[in-house]
């Protein structure tokens, strides 16, 4: 397979969730160009990238948003947009208070437990994956996101402080 | 349901597909990418002892024997964020051992073939030339090398003045023996190139006869951009991410 062909497979295979993994975190205004400066760098590191390709791209991704996205320098975690809101929920539902008590939940904690959070339940990723994007070892990011678990079971129900978690999957 | 499937519904992209003009504007964004200047064209790496030759043209990795367990600790353990300059034939028993590695073919060496010399505590980098090929090598006794093919020593353009470029930067080990490295060329007026590390540690690079080079204990070489280079020449210094360098 030619470098060309290569590198159209990796577009076809990769763009639709970088899209949406770069979406997550900008205003979709923004994200096109991201995306691309991400497709451009991964063409001139063709030879490096790995054979599970997405969490590297996704790496470069949060680079890039963290060098384009003004005053995110100072902070650490690439803080994740809440999504939802168009959709239509039946007033006084018992799932409109639970969606609701979850969004409260979630904007109740800090940028970078959504973001460890959010890499696992909004993107996808396999605790190793995610902890390529993060650059930090698999058993780092697997603390991180219990302990953002945690938090966020805490903040679901505070009357609760020892709930079990369910075991995770990935 | 657990908690992490409830948190699908708070998804900003949930169900986001890319429209058809989306995919049209992004397949043609790549190939005019496609049409600028190609990709580097060899994954280099170094490879630990007991690879087997995978070599597919000159320029092919492979370190035989690289660096053995107890060795990398060693040259970590005394390693130098400044290095010190060697010639080539104070390096010679080191370049001779670098010459008789299987990266770039096997051959033997004199003083002229070293491009650029260091020394860091117990550990000797090398980039010289071997039968056509550049090579980097890093020993810490001079018959425990780990080695990598870089380029063909035609294929060497210069940066522009006051540039460098990157042809490779990796990381091998882990736990206390891992270390990284980052190589490229320099162009004309280029005094000194520094590497920084997200932890702050400043790295002194090399800088000798159009190459750029440096390695430290640590993982940065394989990660994406978690470390910048700065370039100085002559006033005018500059910082760079790894992604952003040529």
């Amino acid at each position: 397979m030619s470098a060309e062909e290569r590198f159209r497979a990796l577009h076809r295979d990769t763009y639709a969730d970088l899209l949406r993994f770069v979406e997550r975190r900008v205003p979709p205004d923004e994200a096109e160009d991201i995306v691309s400066t991400v497709f451009m760098t991964a063409w001139r590191r063709l030879a490096e990238l790995p054979e599970d390709a997405r969490p590297w791209l996704f790496a470069v991704a949060r680079r890039t948003m963290a060098n384009q996205t003004r005053g995110w320098l100072r902070r650490k975690a690439l803080d994740v947009r809440l999504g939802g809101r168009d959709s239509h929920v039946p007033d006084g539902s018992a799932f409109s208070a639970a969606r609701i008590d979850l969004e409260r939940a979630w904007r109740s904690l800090s940028a970078a437990d959504r973001e460890v959070l959010a890499l696992v339940a909004f993107d996808g990723l396999t605790s190793e994956q995610a902890a390529t994007v993060l650059n930090c070892r698999r058993s780092a990011f697997a603390m991180r996101l219990a302990r953002a678990r945690k938090r966020l079971q805490a903040a679901l129900d505070p009357a609760a402080p020892s709930l079990q978690l369910k075991e995770m999957n990935a | 349901m657990n908690d992490l499937d409830q948190l699908k519904d708070l998804d900003p992209a949930r169900g986001r597909e890319p429209s058809a003009m989306e995919w049209t504007r992004s397949e043609a964004f790549i190939e005019r990418v496609m049409a600028g200047p190609a990709p580097r064209s060899h994954a280099r790496r170094w490879l630990t002892a007991g690879a087997v030759a995978v070599a597919a043209g000159a320029v092919a990795a492979v370190a035989v024997p690289a660096l053995v367990p107890g060795v990398a600790e060693k040259a970590v353990a005394s390693w130098t964020a400044a290095p010190t300059a060697r010639t080539g034939d104070q390096v010679l028993p080191q370049a001779r051992a670098c010459a008789a590695g299987d990266v770039g073919g096997v051959t033997s060496a004199n003083a002229a073939d070293v491009l650029l010399a260091e020394q860091r505590g117990d550990a000797t980098l090398l980039i010289m030339k071997k039968a056509g090929v550049i090579v980097e090598c890093l020993l810490v006794d001079e018959d425990q090398a780990a080695s990598m093919g870089l380029i063909d020593a035609d294929a060497v353009i210069a940066p522009p003045a006051g540039t460098v470029n990157l042809e490779t930067m990796s990381s091998l080990g882990d736990g206390d023996g891992q270390w990284s490295n980052i190589v490229g060329l320099v162009g004309p007026q280029v005094t000194a190139v520094e590497v920084k590390l997200g932890n702050g540690t400043v790295v002194q690079a090399s800088v000798k006869a159009g190459w750029w080079a440096a390695w430290w204990p640590g993982p940065e070489g394989g990660e994406v951009d978690t470390l910048t280079v700065t370039v100085h020449a002559g006033d005018r210094t500059t910082s760079h991410l790894p992604s952003e360098l040529p």
